[in-house]
């Protein structure tokens, strides 16, 4: 043991307590800072490899502060305490102004362990829940500690606004459990082997859009079937020359074509719902749903009322294959006004297309198949195989009732089976 | 355990101020009026009133049929009092001291508790239990031993803190179809006194109590018996939102008025006067644990007797039960963390 006066204060250090230690830890500190204590009373207990040793004090006097905390391990004549040996006895001690409480608490806790950076779980969750980077957050609690209210008034202070409430617009703070909301979908698909991949911003902008229609109008199918014999005469007759120009005639062409006819004809199909109020466009701007290895586009032909079939039928084959190799201008998947879906290409016979808004109607054109059907001829009734189409569409029952949606497909029905076919 | 098949009655308007020990009276007294089959029965509690004077006059009014003074045997008592219950009777045990249940522990956790189990059997007994230290009573005559029951399927534990509730759940004890184990604690006899409902008066089992309100809370406080007051005056004294719960009924332990609590404030102490582990406090800690841990911002607390006997040395004993000093300090840590 040795000491030296530094100022007033008498220095502890870290004794040689035999000829091999260099070094000793501090297991624990029987006086602190403001403690009295008497010449030769145990300060506290040093270990060394060796041995525990008790380091009584050098002097009677105030402990004035404690250099080397419990557990750490310094070299033998190392300071570790000082004790101001001119002090009386309770007279304040600087370091009581700093810590009023610490003589107060029965258990003794180190006063400053920076906690500033521990969350609680509460902490974590309202964070998680609003976004907020707990980095970012003061603490007001013990050791800096951040508290619930620190996160709280952080939230409302407005800080972190723009990531702020992003799921939630309301504060959550009292329970975890959220009646009114649905169930996060990663908890049980978790549970199953699988992979995970984002949603590409096509897959995401489907998703929003779909699922908007579907809670903004009343949906309801009807469906009309089609006999395309006269159709497919008129194409035959066409196909050819239409090749040569370069433009295949699809069935889609016909439909297009007998569709853009009707809509004239039903202007409450060729209009949009606002409000209270359905707003007749004067131009058919007729969208064509594209069907693409990762999604769906719809390209618009504007104005199609004043297409001819061999204009339509031009201006579809442009647009789809456009939207193929991702050559559409912006402006030309804005603006439709009725939109013709086409899954029968891939071998559908039904399907309830859902609106594509903020139009009325959506027209769905199947695969033409060759059916048995009843015919009326000369002789009577007699059985036919016919090629045959389902026409479905869905339309919006906010804008119009059942008899116009079936007098409308009717009227398409009526002109794609009697296409007049040039002899 | 069987549903209790009482409606919960109210008095009509008038109250009274009255000490803990009356209301425990005066509600005995209310059911044994109300009700021909309920029977007292225990160590001196008839001729001499009982130890702490519960049944007095009870002899006078109701006659020896009914208060029947026993021998010192508390398996005994309790024995009989099954066999009354089994054969339609509602008989009130009282063990002159709590700690001496432990006699008659067989006849009350290995026959009354799960006579309904093993053969659907009701056994619709009280065991008055005057518990609780601060008085020099020393290791036998000190004790909390509610955890003991607690851990006996078939038997509910009511530990009443105010007069009001004293009365009110000695009733609903008396009336319900299981046995009940009463705990009333010998501190609050003469010390806690409250407005009481005349009358016919109950307080439902398995309901806790909000002593203190917080609003909008940044301590729970959940307590039963002794230490609700203390729980309640610290909070006044810190002048903080401080909120304070009243179990009353440990078993059924009303765990959603625990969970809103805590979920509100996300901070709690546990505080009881029985001994630390396995005590009310784990368990209700255990129950935050598992189904609040979300709303937790800081370690759950406990303040409770350490696993001790309760010493006869008065500054012994003190600094064993929980004082209203720690009760601060306990609260105040918790606040600033």
């Amino acid at each position: 043991m040795s000491s030296s006066h530094t100022e007033n204060a008498v220095q502890v250090t870290m004794p040689q307590m035999g000829v091999s230690v260099a070094e000793g830890t501090i297991v624990e500190w029987k006086k602190r800072g403001g403690d009295w204590v008497e010449s030769d009373e145990t300060i506290c207990d040093v270990s060394t490899d060796k041995v525990d040793v008790e380091i009584p004090a050098p002097v009677t006097g105030r402990v004035e502060s404690i250099l080397v905390e419990v557990g750490e391990t310094v070299a033998v004549g190392t300071p570790i305490a000082e004790i101001d040996p001119g002090a009386t006895p309770g007279e304040p001690h600087r370091d009581e102004k700093r810590a009023p409480q610490a003589a107060a608490g029965a258990t003794e806790r180190p006063a400053q362990v920076d906690r500033s950076r521990f969350y609680s779980p509460v902490a974590r969750r309202i964070a998680a829940e609003h976004s907020v980077d707990l980095e970012q957050v003061e603490g007001t609690g013990v050791g800096g500690r951040v508290r619930k209210k620190d996160v709280l008034a952080y939230i409302e202070s407005g800080n972190g606004e723009g990531a702020k409430a992003k799921r939630e617009p309301t504060l959550h703070i009292e329970s975890p459990y959220r009646p009114d909301e649905q169930q996060e979908p990663q908890r049980t698909v978790e549970l199953l082997p699988g992979r995970r991949e984002a949603m590409s911003p096509m897959r995401q902008a489907i998703a929003r859009h779909m699922v908007s229609s579907r809670q903004t109008a009343a949906h309801c199918t009807t469906i009309v079937e089609v006999d395309m014999s006269q159709v497919e005469a008129r194409r035959d007759q066409l196909k050819e020359e239409m090749k040569r120009r370069g433009a295949p005639l699809t069935y889609l062409a016909f439909v297009a074509q007998a569709t853009v006819e009707a809509l004239t004809e039903h202007p409450v199909l060729n209009a949009s719902v606002e409000g209270e109020e359905i707003v007749y466009h004067d131009d058919v701007n007729l969208g064509i749903a594209v069907a693409l290895d990762d999604g769906l586009i719809v390209p618009v032909i504007p104005k199609a009322q004043r297409l001819s079939l061999e204009g339509l039928a031009a201006a579809i084959a442009d647009v789809a294959e456009r939207a193929h190799s991702r050559d559409l201008e912006p402006d030309e998947v804005h603006g439709g006004t009725f939109t013709i879906t086409n899954p029968g290409r891939f071998g559908a016979v039904l399907a309830t297309p859902i609106i594509n808004q903020p139009q009325v109607a959506i027209l769905d054109l199947e695969a033409v198949v060759k059916r048995p059907v009843v015919v009326e001829g000369p002789q009577g009734d007699a059985i036919a195989i016919r090629p045959m189409a389902y026409l479905p569409m869905s339309w919006d029952h906010r804008a119009l009732d059942g008899a116009e949606a079936a007098k409308f497909l009717s009227q398409i029905k009526q002109r794609l089976e009697t296409w007049e076919v040039k002899t | 355990m069987t549903t209790a098949q009482t409606a919960p009655a109210t008095a009509q308007g008038a109250a009274r101020e009255m000490t803990y020990l009356e209301a425990i009276s005066d509600g005995l007294r209310e059911e044994m009026r109300r009700d021909e089959s309920v029977l007292c029965i225990g160590e001196d509690i008839g001729a001499f009133g009982g130890a702490f004077k519960i049944t007095d006059g009870f002899f006078e009014e109701f006659g020896a049929a009914r208060v029947l003074d026993a021998p010192l045997a508390e398996n005994a008592i309790i024995g009989a009092a099954v066999g009354a219950a089994v054969e339609g009777l509602r008989p009130v045990c009282e063990m002159q001291f709590a700690d001496f249940i432990s006699c008659g522990f067989d006849q009350l956790v290995n026959v009354a508790a799960k006579l309904h189990y093993r053969q659907g059997i009701a056994v619709p007994i009280v065991v008055r239990l005057p518990s609780g230290g601060g008085f020099s009573g020393g290791p036998f005559h000190s004790q909390n031993p509610e955890a003991w029951f607690l851990q006996t399927p078939g038997l509910k534990v009511v530990a009443p803190a105010t007069a009001a509730d004293a009365k009110g759940l000695l009733a609903s004890a008396i009336r319900d179809p299981n046995p009940v184990c009463f705990l009333e604690h010998k501190g609050l006899y003469r010390h806690v006194k409250g407005e009481v409902p005349e009358g016919e008066y109950t307080v439902p089992l398995g309901t806790a109590r909000v002593a203190r309100p917080g609003d909008p809370g940044e301590l729970t406080v959940i307590a039963y018996g002794s230490t609700v007051h203390l729980a309640v005056q610290a909070a006044e004294e810190l002048d903080e939102d401080i909120e304070v719960i009243d179990l009353r009924s440990l078993c059924p332990l009303d765990i959603e008025a625990i969970l809103a609590s805590v979920r509100k404030t996300s901070k709690l102490l546990v505080a009881h006067e029985a001994t630390r582990s396995c005590g009310v406090g784990a368990e209700v800690a255990a129950i935050v644990a598992e189904q609040a841990f979300e709303d937790l911002d800081a370690p759950i607390a406990r303040l409770t007797a350490p696993d001790v006997p309760i010493p006869f040395s008065p500054p012994l004993e003190q600094a064993v039960l929980p004082q209203l000093d720690e009760m601060r300090e306990a609260c105040r840590e918790l606040l600033a963390y």
